[in-house]
């Protein structure tokens, strides 16, 4: 079902685009009227991103001027299930229902001291639905939530919930061979021991029942190319139908109508690792076959645009000997392919590493490739200022694993 | 992943509190977990592996996930994030307790023996504090 023609009515601000979705913040009060529904569409999908951390934003709706659902928001984007009650049929035909947004309190103004505008929480796409087993998951997964993070608090080490978060492993098999200069694939193949040929696909996620139902991302750490996975659609169909977002890393070689087909329109976040901006370069981290990946970028762009502006695509760039001096390149690319961000992702850190490989004709010795914090700063600080110049987001993950309150905290 | 090192506990009703007041050090081994076919992680940096992959059910609540969220929620890392040199968190403080000479080294003759012995007495070592120490 697709999503509504919304009329937008009092305390809306203009769309903005964060990255991720477009969207609206809302006031701390906010009204919309929504178009006659399908019979089949008694519930509605609405995306809302919230800046708090422990669930006491609660967002009230109603509809019609009949209290519908009560939500405690989750922190960032979450996908929330709305049960509008019966389609009832509207006095004038083209008439629309109103509906009430409140917040129980919005976005304190310490955190945007520059911003004097009264802001409660983003408001992204809306779309109906009608399928009434989805939105009973929907509510296990927003007590299991709520439940989670009071475990957390409680400093429980047994749990009864469930993570938001579940690392999986959709293919052990890559297209790149011999792998790539730094990748551990003969250590993580040792570990895989038989696992490599398991087959793990949208029927295995299904069947990890309270662990899938309840995680919000899906991150596939797997040491293989997930591209290739030959259910690649039904996966990212399944993890689109259940409102999951998909984090997928892929090394750019395997786009196909096929697999960009699968992508287009899913909400996920693309990771394409070349670390390279020159066929010379990659050669030395990767193989020869760089022609081709440009163009088959290219293209992912056209054909996103066309569709709802996903898969989200960020360009992972791991600073290292070999290619730091193609950092200003990597951000002209990005802009050629209107990337949504440029990842600056450190080299793993391993303590005395012993991988030398030559390729390319590079002698590459990972414990010479490794940059020191300072190296790894002033990268940093090019990078801020090629952003400004070239207009692509820089997304640093030296600061990876800190969650702090937004910037303006006090 | 996510850190929460030294955030002062707030008071609960202050209206400006986006809730981060009072969280364990690093919140992924409640919020997180990572079914892979080398086996069960409690985060993406995590090493060595828990369990096998088909323990994933079981693993959720294993002695090493609960006993590295007893750590965590006690404000220090576990033996076991102490083995994941990768994890920014861990490489962060050490660095940081480095730095501040909180972390002596041990004497050169030590460290010479355990090199000469193929760093088993280390193992030993780690293997006998981390059974004696309180969950």
């Amino acid at each position: 079902m697709g999503a509504p023609e919304v009329v937008f009515k009092d305390g809306w601000y203009e769309e903005e685009d964060d990255g991720f979705y477009r969207f609206r913040w809302m006031r701390s009060r906010a009204s919309l009227v929504l178009p006659p529904r399908p019979r089949e569409g008694r519930f509605l999908w609405l995306h809302i991103f919230s800046e708090y951390v422990n669930h006491s934003q609660v967002l009230s709706l109603a509809l019609g001027g009949r209290r519908v659902a009560e939500l405690p928001l989750l922190q960032q984007w979450s996908p929330y299930s709305v049960d509008l009650g019966p389609s009832v049929e509207p006095v004038e035909p083209s008439q629309g229902q109103e509906f009430i947004l409140e917040l129980n309190k919005v976005f304190p103004r310490k955190y945007h001291p520059d911003d004097d505008r009264e802001l409660g929480v983003r408001v992204g796409p809306m779309s109906f639905h009608g399928d009434a087993a989805g939105h009973e998951r929907f509510l296990l997964f927003l007590d299991n939530a709520r439940r989670n993070f009071r475990e957390m608090k409680e400093r429980r080490t047994v749990l009864s919930s469930h993570p938001l978060t579940l690392g999986i492993d959709l293919y052990g098999k890559c297209n790149i061979s011999p792998p790539c200069v730094y990748c551990l694939w003969d250590k993580m193949k040792d570990m895989e021991g038989g696992q490599t040929d398991l087959v793990v696909d949208d029927r295995t996620l299904e069947g990890y029942g309270p662990f899938f139902t309840s995680s919000r991302n899906l991150i596939n750490c797997s040491f293989g190319e997930p591209l290739l996975h030959p259910r690649l659609a039904e996966i990212l169909e399944l993890c689109e139908r259940e409102g999951k977002f998909v984090e997928l890393s892929t090394n750019g070689q395997a786009f196909t109508p096929r697999t960009i087909g699968a992508l287009v329109g899913k909400a996920v976040k693309l990771y394409v690792s070349l670390d390279a901006a020159t066929a010379e370069t990659y050669a030395k981290i990767r193989n020869d076959r760089w022609d081709g990946i440009v163009p088959n970028l290219e293209r992912l762009n056209r054909e996103r645009k066309k569709a709802n502006g996903f898969p989200k695509i960020f360009m992972v760039f791991m600073p290292m000997k070999v290619n730091r001096d193609d950092l200003e390149e990597y951000f002209r690319l990005c802009r050629r392919i209107e990337a949504d961000a440029l990842v600056l992702r450190p080299l793993i850190y391993i303590h005395k590493p012993k991988i030398r490989k030559d390729r390319g004709g590079y002698h590459f010795d990972y414990k010479n490739e490794y940059l020191s914090d300072e190296e790894f700063r002033d990268i940093a600080a090019r990078a801020e200022e090629y952003s400004r110049r070239y207009g692509v987001v820089v997304v640093s993950q030296t600061s990876f694993g800190t969650t702090a309150p937004p910037s303006g905290g006090g | 992943m996510t850190e929460n090192a030294e955030r002062p506990v707030g008071p609960a009703e202050d209206p400006d509190d986006l809730g981060y007041s009072g969280l364990p050090l690093c919140r992924e081994p409640w919020e997180s977990y990572y079914i892979l076919r080398r086996g069960i992680l409690p985060c993406c940096y995590g090493n060595p592996i828990d369990r096998d992959m088909e323990d994933w059910k079981a693993a959720w609540n294993s002695e090493t996930m609960r006993k590295i969220r007893s750590c965590l929620g006690q404000g220090k890392l576990s033996p076991y994030c102490l083995e994941s040199p990768g994890c920014p968190i861990v490489h962060r403080i050490l660095t940081q307790k480095e730095l501040a000479g909180a972390i002596p080294r041990p004497p050169l003759v030590l460290r010479w023996l355990n090199r000469l012995l193929f760093r088993i007495p280390g193992k030993v070592y780690r293997a006998v504090r981390d059974r004696h120490r309180p969950r």
